[in-house]
C-alpha cells in the first residue's frame, strides 16, 4: 500500500514523487515512458505562467517550486542554473535563441548579448549537427538582436568515432568513458584557444554528472556547453536518467512500462489504480494519487488516466480546482485524495511545459502526501 | 500479433527505445529497435523487400516495449521478422538446434554422465565451434538425472497448485525446481509439476514460429484440466513466466479453443516470487525462515522487469535474517538464452553485461541471485561469482528453523 501513488513518469510526475517522498510518505511511480521533456534540452521557461509584480503570493509559490526543483537536480547530480524573473538566450541547432529561466548547466550559456567569440564544433559523421549552418544563422540572429557575441564554426573528429554516421546518442554512449572525455577535450583544443566559449552538440554521456562535465570544461580550459539535437537529446536524457535514480535513492518505488488502466474509486474516493500488465492487472493501493499522464493517450486505453473524465482530454484537459484535484462537468471534485499536474491540465501553453510541469508536480505531490498526514519539511 | 496491427501507427519517433536497447549501447552499428521494427514494418506490411540479418541480433528482452510512450510492441514487431527470415546452412541448423532445449534435454537425460563427458571434451567444443557456429568459450550446463517429483498425494484440505518447471530445472538444474516445490509445501499447497514441455521461448528467439506455436499449443492442452479446475500455475523461470504470459495470448487467433485457453493460461500464471510476495501481503506468512549469514547481489533479469510485477525477490529475501542483499540495477546481462551461445554474438554478448559484471565485481557478493537460469550462466561466466536462484536462498533459510 503506497502513501502516494503517481502516474506518469514524465517531469510533473517525477517532481510529484520527489515531493510526496520528501515529506516522508511512502512512493510509488507508474508510467509509460520519460515523457516529452527528455526529448528536448530540459530548459524550463516560466513566460506566461509569471503574474506581474514581484514578491507576490503567487511568485512566492512559484519560487518554492523551483527552489524545490533545483535541489532535487543539485543532489541528483544534473544541477540547474538560472533565475525565477530572468531569461537567458540559449542557441538552438537550427541557429535561432531560445529563452529559457532555468536550463541543465551544460546548455546554460553565457549572455549573448555580452562580447564574446563562440566556436560552434560539428562532429564529422555526426547526423543532425551542421556548425556551418548554425554559426551563419546566429550571428546573423545576434547581428539583428544586437548581441555582441560572434560565432565560429569547427570541424573535429571524434575520437573513437571511425564510422561514416553515427548520432548524438551513440557518441554520447562512447562519451560515458572518461577516456574519451579526455581524448575528446584534447581533440577540441585547437578551437578551445581562439574561443570564449565552445559549444558542442549534446554528446557528453548521460550517466555524467555535472562534477564530470566540470572537470571535461577544466580539460578543455574553456568553457563548454552543449546544444540539444533531434531526438535522442542527450542533456535531456541526462536529467530524466539522474532523477529516476535520485528517486530510487529516496524510496520512490518505481513500475514503469505498462499503462494504467484504471484507479479504482468508491464514490469520492481512489483505493487503488491498475496496471495493465501481461496476464492479468495490478493492482496498486494507493491513500492518494496524483495523475500526471502527459498528452500521449495510449490508444484503446479509456483515457490515460483512468477514470472516466467528461472531457476529451486531447482537447480540453482535466478541469481541476485551486487545490489541483479534478472536477466533473457540475464543478464538483471527483475523487478527494487525487491531484492532477503537468501537461494534462488544460490551457497549456507548449512554450511553458515544464515550468507547469514542476510548478503543479510540486504542488500535488505535497497535497497528496498531506491527504495521508505527511506535511511537506522546509 | 493482434496488438501490432492495431498500433504500429502509434510510433511516434520519439527514439526513447533505442536509448533502452541493451544491443544499440554495445554495438552502435545495431540499426535499433525503432529501424528493425515499426520504420522496417511499413515496408515489410506492403511486400518490399527489407530483409536484413540485424533482425536476428535483437534480444527479444522486450525493453523497448516497456519505455514507449505510445504502446508500441517494438520487439514483436521485430520477432515476427525472425519468423519470415531464412538462414542457410551451418546457422540454419544451429539455430534448429538451439530452438529446441526440450527435445536436446530429453536426449542429454537418457544418460547424462555419458552426455556431460561428451559436452565436456574439448574436441565437442572445438566440433560444435566448426560445424555449428556454436562458441567455444561457453559450455553448456550439466544435464541432471534427477527429475522433479510432485508433492505426494492430495492431502485433505490443501489447494492445488500447478509447477511449470521450464527446461532447466527439468533438465539441468532440479535442485531449483524441488526447492520452488518446497518452498510452496510449506505456505500449505499441494503442489504437482505440469506435464508440459519447452515453453517455446528458444523457438522463437531462434525466429522458429511453426516450433514456438508446436510447443505452445502442446503446454496450453496439458494444462487444460487444471485451468478448468481453477487452479494456478507456478513458475520459477522468469523466460518461461513472460511467454506464457505475454506470447500466448497472441499466437492462436485462427482458433477459438486454443485462443480462450491461452489467456486463461495467461491469467492464471504467476511468477513464484510474484505469488509468494502475494501469500505474505495476504497475511500467510508460512514459515518463519531462519538465519543465513551471506551477502547477495540481485540481478533482475529482463523478463521479469517485462511482465510489471516489481521486484519482489528483494522484498522476500529481505525477510531472511543475517542476509544482506543489494540490487546491482545494472541492466541486460547480455545472454538471452541461446543467443550468447552463437559465435557470431558471444563477444557482443559479454559486451553487453559489461555494465552489469562491473557492478557486481564492486559489490563482491558471496552468491549472485537472479531467477533466469541463464542470467546465472551469464554471471558467472562474466565474473566467476558463484550464481543461484533466491528460491534456493529462501529454502536454504526455511530449512534451519526447526521442522
Amino acid at each position: 500500500m503506497y502513501d502516494v501513488l503517481v502516474i506518469g513518469g514524465g517531469l510533473a510526475g517525477m517532481t510529484a514523487a520527489a515531493a510526496a517522498a520528501k515529506t516522508g510518505a511512502r512512493v510509488g511511480l507508474a508510467g509509460t515512458g520519460p515523457g516529452s521533456f527528455a526529448l528536448g534540452s530540459g530548459c524550463i521557461d516560466f513566460d506566461g505562467l509569471l503574474p506581474e509584480g514581484e514578491g507576490t503570493p503567487a511568485v512566492k509559490c512559484l519560487q518554492e517550486a523551483v527552489d524545490f526543483f533545483t535541489t532535487m537536480t543539485a543532489g541528483a547530480g544534473c544541477d540547474y542554473r538560472g533565475e525565477l524573473t530572468g531569461k537567458r538566450m540559449l542557441p538552438t541547432i537550427v541557429g535561432t535563441y531560445q529563452p529559457a529561466s532555468y536550463a541543465p548547466s551544460s546548455v546554460w550559456v553565457p549572455d549573448p548579448a555580452l562580447p564574446g567569440t563562440v566556436a560552434v564544433v560539428g562532429v564529422r559523421g555526426l547526423t543532425g549537427f551542421n556548425a556551418e549552418f548554425i554559426a551563419e544563422r546566429l550571428s546573423f540572429q545576434a547581428d539583428t538582436l544586437g548581441f555582441l557575441t560572434r560565432y565560429h564554426a569547427r570541424m573535429i573528429e571524434l575520437p573513437r568515432g571511425g564510422r561514416q554516421s553515427i548520432t548524438a546518442y551513440d557518441a554520447a554512449v562512447c562519451m560515458e568513458m572518461e577516456e574519451s572525455r579526455r581524448e575528446l577535450a584534447a581533440a577540441l583544443q585547437p578551437a578551445a584557444e581562439a574561443a570564449d566559449l565552445v559549444i558542442l552538440p549534446g554528446i557528453l554521456g548521460i550517466k555524467v554528472t555535472a562534477g564530470d562535465l566540470g572537470a571535461f570544461g577544466d580539460a578543455v580550459g574553456c568553457p563548454v556547453c552543449e546544444m540539444a539535437t533531434m531526438p535522442p537529446s542527450v542533456p535531456g536524457l541526462r536529467v530524466y536518467h539522474h532523477l529516476l535514480e535520485y528517486l530510487q535513492k529516496t524510496g520512490v518505488e518505481l513500475n514503469l512500462g505498462h499503462p494504467v488502466r484504471h484507479c479504482l474509486l468508491d464514490r469520492t474516493y481512489c483505493t487503488a489504480v491498475s496496471l495493465a500488465t501481461p496476464g492479468r492487472d495490478r493492482l496498486l493501493p494507493a491513500k492518494a494519487v496524483v495523475i500526471a499522464t502527459g498528452q500521449v493517450v495510449q490508444e484503446g486505453e479509456p483515457g490515460a488516466a483512468g477514470i472516466d473524465l467528461p472531457f476529451d482530454l486531447r482537447k480540453d484537459g482535466i478541469k481541476v480546482n485551486r487545490q489541483l484535484q479534478p472536477l466533473n462537468k457540475e464543478g464538483a471534485v471527483i475523487a478527494d485524495n487525487v491531484y492532477v499536474a503537468g501537461s494534462i491540465l488544460g490551457g497549456n501553453n507548449p512554450k511553458n511545459g515544464n515550468a507547469a510541469a514542476i510548478t503543479t508536480g510540486c504542488q500535488a505531490g505535497i497535497s497528496a502526501a498531506k491527504v495521508v498526514g505527511y506535511n511537506a519539511k522546509k | 500479433m493482434r496488438k501490432n496491427e492495431r498500433n504500429l501507427d502509434n510510433c511516434l519517433k520519439c527514439t526513447y527505445c533505442n536509448t533502452v536497447c541493451p544491443v544499440l549501447k554495445a554495438n552502435p552499428i545495431y540499426p535499433g529497435p525503432k529501424r528493425l521494427g515499426p520504420e522496417l514494418e511499413r515496408f515489410r506490411k506492403s511486400g518490399v523487400d527489407s530483409v536484413t540479418d540485424w533482425v536476428d541480433y535483437c534480444l527479444g528482452c522486450g525493453q523497448c516495449n516497456l519505455v514507449c510512450p505510445n504502446g508500441v510492441q517494438v520487439a514483436e514487431l521485430i520477432a515476427g521478422a525472425k519468423f519470415n527470415h531464412h538462414k542457410r546452412g551451418k546457422r540454419m541448423m544451429r539455430d534448429s538446434l538451439l530452438a529446441r532445449p526440450g527435445l536436446l534435454g530429453r536426449l542429454g537425460t537418457l544418460v547424462p554422465p555419458v552426455t556431460n563427458a561428451v559436452l565436456g571434451l574439448r574436441l565437442t567444443s572445438h566440433l560444435m565451434s566448426g560445424t555449428m557456429d556454436i562458441s567455444e568459450n561457453r559450455k553448456f550446463p550439466p544435464y541432471a538425472a534427477k527429475r522433479l517429483s510432485s508433492s505426494p498425494g492430495v492431502a485433505e484440505g490443501k489447494e492445488r497448485l500447478l509447477f511449470f518447471p521450464g527446461c532447466f530445472a527439468q533438465h539441468n538444474k532440479p535442485g531449483v525446481g524441488d526447492a520452488a516445490i518446497k518452498v510452496l509445501e510449506l505456505f500449505g499447497y499441494c503442489v504437482e509439476v505440469a506435464r508440459t514441455g519447452c515453453c517455446g521461448l528458444p523457438a522463437m528467439a531462434n525466429g522458429n514460429a511453426k516450433e514456438m506455436q508446436a510447443r505452445a499449443r502442446h503446454n496450453i492442452l496439458s494444462l487444460e484440466k487444471a485451468i478448468g479446475g481453477g487452479h494456478k500455475i507456478v513458475v520459477a523461470c522468469t523466460s518461461c513466466g513472460h511467454t506464457l504470459k505475454c506470447h500466448y495470448p497472441h499466437l492462436f487467433e485462427q482458433d477459438k479453443h486454443l485462443d480462450e485457453l491461452a489467456q486463461q493460461v495467461a491469467a492464471n500464471t504467476f511468477d513464484l516470487g510474484e505469488f509468494l510476495l502475494g501469500l505474505e501481503s495476504q497475511g500467510e506468512s508460512g514459515r518463519r525462515p531462519g538465519n543465513v549469514e551471506l551477502s547477495l547481489a540481485y540481478h533482475a533479469p529482463c523478463h521479469l522487469k517485462a511482465q510489471g510485477i516489481g521486484k519482489p525477490w528483494l522484498s522476500l529475501l529481505a525477510r531472511i535474517p543475517g542476509l544482506r542483499v543489494v540490487d546491482v540495477n545494472a541492466g541486460c546481462c547480455g545472454i538471452a538464452g541461446t543467443y550468447g551461445f552463437k559465435k557470431e554474438k558471444y563477444q557482443l554478448s559479454m559486451d553487453i553485461g559489461r555494465d552489469l559484471f562491473d557492478g557486481l565485481k564492486k559489490i563482491k557478493p558471496d552468491v549472485v541471485v537472479s531467477e533466469c537460469a541463464t542470467c546465472q550462466m551469464q554471471i558467472q561466466d562474466g565474473t566467476g561469482f558463484a550464481a543461484a536462484h533466491p528460491v534456493e536462498i529462501l529454502y536454504r533459510a526455511f530449512n534451519q528453523t526447526a521442522f
